[in-house]
């Protein structure tokens, strides 16, 4: 079933210098169940075009359409709050909560009581190969490996069923990044997750179900 | 191949155990599974739910493989669901318990039975079309169609309708136990689908997750898992919970939004605990920023009232002396003077005296009036004398003195013939005593009010009002045996300057009777009193408008009312002739010179200026600092915390918000900091609480106007660009 439909997105933004386009005319689609892999060289726009797919951008124009629906016309914190859920290359976690914490946050944003949440943030990071051990520690005492993990477990513990990653890997040891690229494909074919991982790294994108490959901006 | 040959193949491998894998065939992946079927994977993944289809796992990934039978499989499935068979009805042939050409018999009925009532809906559509009015006669036609219904045609729907209802209202929640425990998305809707399978109800799930939202026979469902206690094994077990997702919808709302309220509070406290350093940082430079701006205020309206304040503080008095400074009472001191000093705005509280001596009348052989007429002729002698002396005094010095002894020796003989002592009419004058004119009590000695007495019905006005009154000491009364209310006669005499030489003189004046109005007990008094018996200033002048005398008064003192023209009092006082004493200058009974005690007050009115001038000017650098803090604070504060913005706004949380959240936790501790600063201001410093209050009012404005213009930053800013660059 196709859930993210892109229709000759645009966009471009303004630095100190010039104006830049990073996407150009971009159509493409996305089903659920599937892991797509979005290759590219650096600044072929593959994260901006990630950062539209989250609602963080506005494309100057096409349509962006999730599960029928305009991403443009919707409440994109919704949408974020929702239907997505994004994991970055820095983890993005917050530093003065701890794990558990950092779980429960998303579930919170939805009014779950605080009780509720935690028992299931624990869930989702037992869900992710992480022990009790970890659920009490900061982000700063753990490892690239147990962060990503974590983020992976906010990602879960969010109601959306669609997974964009940026760089999951890029700061990860080999064996780490393995692990994190499981539990993706894990996502993806056992929970029916629409999984997009932007990466520039061959061996991820091979073990995605399907590859696409961006260059200046476009899909090529 | 031919249906027969699926049943068939169906059939044999039935026996073999068809749920077994197939390890000798080959091995599909669920991508592979779906370009040959054409089926989508979600439909797949629903018919596995259903339980039509169970695919061998991976053991090494829990992949499914799809074996050759599971294809075949598939395809039938398609089959008989694009021929609208029930998916319960495809399980029983699946299983072999129904027949295919049976199950396809039944199907085959039912949809004749559709035909016929799409056709009975068709007729009365074309009916409807027919007609020429676009009103027209409903009930006639829900008669017909009810009489249709009852042979079984598609508008029996309604009185499902009304089942379905009934049905709804039974089930508004409902509950059941699992028998394993559920702790994924993914179980907990397999334990749905089992569950409703079991209860033979169409089950369609539409929102996937840990509360998933799904329909049964098209009523909408929330559902939850709690874990309670088994009763009998105390193990724990899952129960899940559905309740109906209308209700549960409004109650969610409302338990949302009080939720979200106090989250929303939790998250600011828990914020602020958080971010330990930032908050204390932020508390204490509100605190001190305020308490600075107080105590700074506080000076500069402290300064600004002592200054006020000053003159009654530190008092300038003035008082008149000769020109050497050594004498300030038994002075000359000129009508000139005295109506300068009176007629000027720059001076009150002015204390003049007037001397006279008197003598109690005691004639032997004569009597009062013979001794007072036999004084005339000697006070007319005296008063051409006087006169003279007015002169010399008012040009003091000026005479030679040869020239004043010349006069002095040609009137003696006059004035011994004239003097009334020893002199004609012989009146023998005892018992001198010293009499003062006042206008302030304070002449006669400090604090003595304390210590008069009046006669019934006397008060101070009243005294200053009379003319032929008197206060007298205790001592001097007893002395001679008088009390109050009598009346004291005496004689008087007028102090003037000696002709020769610096010496005084006395000349008599008329005789005077005046009542005993007032008594000042001396007897324990620690100074002594100025003079026994005491006068209102205004009879005493008058005497000596009586007498044709020239009035000059003995002393005179005076506190300037507006220190601050003092130049412009000292200029005015110039003018009748009053000098700065000289010390060491000729000494001489004229009241020439004005010693005024104004260098304390100079001195601290210097300093008082100069703080305020320098408090005033530096003023609007003090606000600007409070300004820029204010302003600027929450400005650094709230960017040093960007990125933990734009992972909020990342994880779906409104802008609004996040906007509320981190304004309020930056204006609680900006107010409480701020608070706590008033306090101190306003305890220890000298500022009163209202501008306390309003220090910290314009602080927390310009606090507020920084945090909303790092938050209005924030709001602009690109998510996206933050979390990159962080």
């Amino acid at each position: 079933m196709e859930k993210i439909r892109v229709e000759n997105v645009s966009y471009s933004y303004q630095n100190k210098y010039q104006k830049i386009k990073a996407v150009k005319e971009v159509s493409c689609s996305f089903e659920a169940g599937n892991m797509y892999a979005i290759t590219g060289e650096s600044g072929s726009g593959k994260s901006t075009f990630l950062s539209l797919l989250a609602g963080l951008d506005c494309p100057e124009s096409g349509k962006i359409l999730v599960e029928g629906e305009n991403l443009l016309e919707m409440d994109r914190d919704a949408y974020r709050r929702k239907q997505i859920s994004v994991v970055y290359q820095a983890f993005h976690l917050f530093p003065l909560l701890n794990a558990v914490e950092n779980v429960m946050y998303p579930m919170e944003l939805q009014g779950i009581s605080r009780r509720e949440a935690r028992e299931q943030a624990e869930e989702c990071l037992q869900e992710v190969g992480l022990g009790k051990k970890i659920f009490h520690q900061y982000p700063k005492m753990m490892s690239g490996g147990e962060q990503q993990r974590v983020a992976i477990a906010r990602a879960m513990a969010a109601q959306g069923r669609i997974l964009l990653a940026d760089e999951p890997t890029g700061n990860l040891d080999s064996e780490n990044e393995e692990h994190i690229v499981e539990l993706l494909k894990m996502l993806a074919h056992e929970r029916d997750y629409l999984v997009i991982v932007v990466t520039h790294n061959p061996e991820v994108a091979r073990q995605a179900d399907v590859c696409m490959k961006m260059k200046d901006g476009r899909m090529v | 191949m031919t249906v027969a040959a699926f049943a068939g193949m169906w059939t044999a491998e039935q026996k073999a155990g068809f749920y077994r894998k197939d390890t000798g065939g080959v091995c599909l992946n669920t991508k592979q599974i779906e370009e040959l079927t054409g089926i989508t994977r979600q439909n797949i993944r629903y018919y596995e739910r259903q339980g039509l289809l169970e695919p061998a796992r991976d053991t090494g990934n829990a992949y499914r493989d799809y074996s050759r039978e599971d294809l075949r499989r598939l395809k039938l499935i398609k089959m008989l669901r694009m021929l609208d068979m029930p998916i319960k009805e495809i399980g029983l042939v699946l299983e072999g318990k129904l027949p295919l050409k049976e199950a396809a018999a039944k199907q085959q009925e039912v949809l004749l039975r559709q035909q016929k009532q799409i056709q009975a809906a068709v007729e009365v559509c074309a009916n409807i079309r027919k007609e020429k009015s676009e009103v027209i006669d409903v009930d006639g036609y829900l008669d017909r169609m009810e009489h249709m219904a009852g042979s079984g045609s598609v508008f029996a729907r309604i009185v499902d309708d009304y089942k379905q209802v009934a049905e709804e209202e039974r089930q508004r929640q409902f509950s059941f136990y699992t028998d394993r425990t559920v702790n994924t998305a993914g179980r907990l809707e397999e334990e749905l689908q089992k569950w409703a399978k079991e209860g033979q109800r169409k089950f369609r799930m539409v929102h996937p997750g840990r509360y998933p939202e799904f329909t049964l026979d098209g009523v909408s469902y929330t559902a939850v898992c709690k874990v309670e206690q088994d009763q009998e094994t105390k193990e724990p077990r899952t129960r899940i919970v559905c309740s109906r997702e209308e209700d549960e919808k409004v109650k969610k709302e409302v338990r949302k939004n009080r939720r979200a309220v106090f989250q929303g509070i939790y998250s600011i406290g828990a914020n602020i605990r958080r971010h330990r350093f930032k908050s204390i940082l932020n508390g204490v430079i509100s605190m001190m920023t305020v308490a600075v701006l107080i105590f700074y205020l506080g000076n500069l309206v402290s300064a600004r009232q002592q200054f006020e304040e000053l003159p009654e503080a530190i008092p300038v008095r003035a008082v008149v002396m000769n020109g050497a400074g050594n004498l300030n009472s038994g002075l000359f001191i000129r009508q000139e003077v005295l109506d300068m000093v009176y007629g000027s705005p720059y001076i009150w509280k002015i204390r003049e005296t007037a001397e006279l001596v008197g003598h109690m009348a005691q004639a032997e052989g004569g009597d009062m009036e013979e001794a007072m007429r036999a004084e005339e002729p000697l006070q007319a002698a005296e008063r051409a004398g006087a006169e003279e002396l007015a002169q010399v005094a008012d040009g003091a010095g000026t005479e030679e003195p040869s020239q004043a002894a010349e006069r002095a020796g040609a009137e003696e003989p006059a004035q011994a013939d004239q003097d009334p002592v020893g002199g004609a009419g012989d009146i023998p004058w005892e018992d001198e005593f010293q009499i003062l004119g006042i206008n302030d009590l304070e002449s006669v000695y400090k604090d003595c009010e304390k210590d008069l007495t009046w006669a019934d019905g006397w008060n101070w006005e009243k005294f200053q009002e009379s003319s032929d009154v008197c206060i007298a000491g205790t001592t001097f009364l007893q002395g001679h045996n008088l009390e109050p209310g009598d009346r004291l006669s005496c004689s008087l005499e007028h102090y003037i300057r000696a002709a020769i030489g610096l010496g005084l003189e006395r000349e008599g004046l008329k005789p005077l009777e005046m009542e005993i109005v007032g008594v000042i007990d001396d007897t324990e008094a620690e100074e002594s009193m100025a003079a026994e018996v005491m006068l209102p200033l205004g009879a005493v002048r008058q005497i000596y408008e009586e007498n044709d005398k020239v009035y000059f008064a003995s002393s005179l003192r005076f506190t300037v009312k507006e220190p601050m023209k003092l130049n412009e009092l000292k200029q005015d006082l110039r003018e009748p002739g009053l000098t700065s004493v000289v010390p060491g200058s000729n000494e001489n009974y004229a009241g020439s010179a004005l010693r005024m005690e104004d260098d304390v007050f100079i001195q601290a009115s210097l300093g008082l200026e100069k703080s305020i001038s320098l408090l005033e000017g530096f003023l609007p650098f003090v606000l600007l600092i409070v300004v820029l803090s204010g302003y600027i604070v929450p400005h650094l504060l709230l960017q040093g915390r960007k990125g933990e913005y734009a992972i909020m706004r990342a994880l779906g949380t409104s802008k609004r918000r996040s906007t509320l959240v981190f304004f309020a936790e930056h204006m609680l501790l900006a107010a409480c900091g701020g608070a706590v600063g008033t306090a101190i201001g306003a305890i220890f410093g000298t500022a009163d609480i209202l501008t306390a209050w309003m220090v910290w009012g314009i602080f927390l404005c310009c606090y507020t106007l920084g945090a909303a213009a790092a938050l209005w930053m924030f709001g602009r800013m690109s998510i996206a660009a933050v979390l990159t660059h962080q």
